[in-house]
């Protein structure tokens, strides 16, 4: 389960920006998440539900050539959920998934 | 320890931080320690970083409001009285609070960064009369080792920051002279014109980074607008694995579409996707500096340089700014600098990549 509530089935992680321009992504089926990568993602989605959250959660990384991150989720039932991070914000656990994707 | 420009095996001169009208009472990195620390509640962690994110928006809003007001009367001042800017390096020791720990015993990057950016400060002084991102002599503070595996180089609005690579997709980001000079570029454009970091003026502001960086890498090593390793945008980052795919630098501004290039861009205003990254669609006015500076000839940190230096300064250049607007404003500049040879080349160099001057 999600912070949401919702039962998760697939994650899709995407990666922009930084000096690089580069842009990489990865999927990831819920099941095959770690521990500390559902731990993360609950808090995020956490933070993203609280008053103002989602708009704190993307300005997170002031400056030029930041990266960002796009979340989307998944659900069981069809359902689908984006949230924009920046950099300054996204666990570690996440976004180092992100890195473990190749051009 | 503070280093100046001045201390070459390091150090014969230390000086603290100016201080500046910063009146926040917590600092900044206070607060983003406590952002994300684990151990406090979430509600609390999440008023911490909206503080940190308010803080950071007045800072940049109060900064660009003052130097807004001020711009010409401050060129002046910087012009008879300013100091030239002093270093500041740190270290992150691998994690990602700013600045770090300051350097005591500078070991060999600390000190080729030290080097690469008082080079820039001196490009942009000899070249260009300019003291400083600020025209006033900011200071100039360099963060190394930041995170772990971290692969990229950033401008945070009040001082550089140089992640390690992961060593398979790229190095050190501080090899890459340019990279050093794209970002201090950065801190230029946030003072004069604070181009939006989003569409049209977004890539505008890449592209000035981009093209001061790269006309930087060319007078360090005395190209001349031939030579085609100086239209290429980190060159010395990408790491062996990648260099053994063939790729051999991030962006070509000469070639942005070119195989060679770890992020090719679209060459023709016409190709351009208006929802992309700011780095992508840079690559259209990269295009259209490197081919007037061609069109000129010798050296680009001749005209061609202070054409594009007359345009990024320029108050008629405005924060949303479209291609189209910055063209016109090369243009002129163009006659004002070279004459009529120079404004017919400039706008046949916008004119191949597709944006009427």
């Amino acid at each position: 389960m999600t912070a949401a509530g919702a039962l998760l089935s697939q994650l899709r992680l995407e990666r922009r920006g930084g000096v690089a321009g580069l842009k990489l992504s990865v999927e990831r089926e819920a099941a095959a998440l770690t521990a500390a990568q559902r731990h993360a993602l609950d808090q995020l989605l956490r933070q993203a539900d609280a008053p103002g959250g989602a708009a704190a959660l993307a300005a997170a990384a002031p400056g030029a050539d930041r990266l960002h991150y796009r979340l989307q989720l998944t659900h069981a039932d069809g359902s689908q959920r984006s949230l924009d991070i920046g950099e300054d914000l996204m666990p570690e656990p996440l976004a180092a998934l992100a890195r473990s994707a190749t051009t | 320890m503070t280093l100046s420009p001045n201390g070459s095996a390091g150090l014969t001169r230390t000086s603290a931080l100016r201080p500046r009208c910063h009146c926040f009472i917590i600092p900044s990195a206070v607060l983003r320690r406590y952002a994300a620390d684990a151990s406090i509640d979430d509600e609390t962690r999440q008023r911490l970083q909206a503080t940190v994110v308010e803080t950071e928006r007045l800072r940049g809003l109060r900064e660009a409001y003052r130097s807004a007001g001020l711009r010409d009367a401050d060129r002046l001042v910087a012009e008879v009285d300013a100091p030239a800017p002093s270093q500041h390096l740190f270290d992150c020791k691998n994690r990602k609070a700013l600045p770090g720990k300051a350097v005591a015993r500078p070991a060999a990057e600390f000190k080729k960064v030290f080097d690469t950016t008082a080079k820039v400060a001196e490009f942009y002084l000899k070249v260009l009369g300019r003291n400083s991102v600020d025209n006033k002599g900011f200071d100039l503070n360099s963060s190394l080792h930041y995170g772990v595996a971290y692969d990229n180089a950033f401008w945070n609005g009040n001082q550089m920051v140089y992640g390690d690579g992961d060593g398979k997709l790229f190095t050190q980001m501080y090899l890459s002279p340019d990279v050093i000079g794209h970002e201090l570029t950065h801190g230029v454009t946030q003072n004069e014109s604070a181009l939006r970091y989003e569409n049209e003026s977004g890539a505008l502001n890449e592209s000035l980074s981009d093209v001061f960086g790269a006309v930087f890498n060319q007078w360090l090593n005395h190209w001349d607008v031939t030579e085609p390793l100086g239209w290429l945008i980190g060159a010395g980052i990408i790491a062996p694995p990648y260099q053994a795919k063939g790729y051999s630098c991030l962006r070509d501004m000469l070639t942005p579409g070119a195989q060679h290039c770890l992020s090719p861009q679209p060459e023709l205003y016409s190709q351009i996707d208006p929802s992309a990254d700011v780095h992508e669609n840079s690559g259209v006015p990269n295009k259209a500096f490197a081919l007037f500076a061609q069109a000129l000839g010798g050296q680009a940190w001749g005209t061609a340089i202070l054409v594009w230096y007359d345009v990024a300064t320029n108050r008629a250049l405005r924060s949303d700014a479209r291609f189209s607007e910055f063209a016109k404003l090369s243009v002129a500049a163009a006659k004002k600098r070279g004459g009529a040879k120079a404004q017919a080349a400039c706008r046949a160099a916008w004119k191949k990549v597709g944006v009427k001057a």
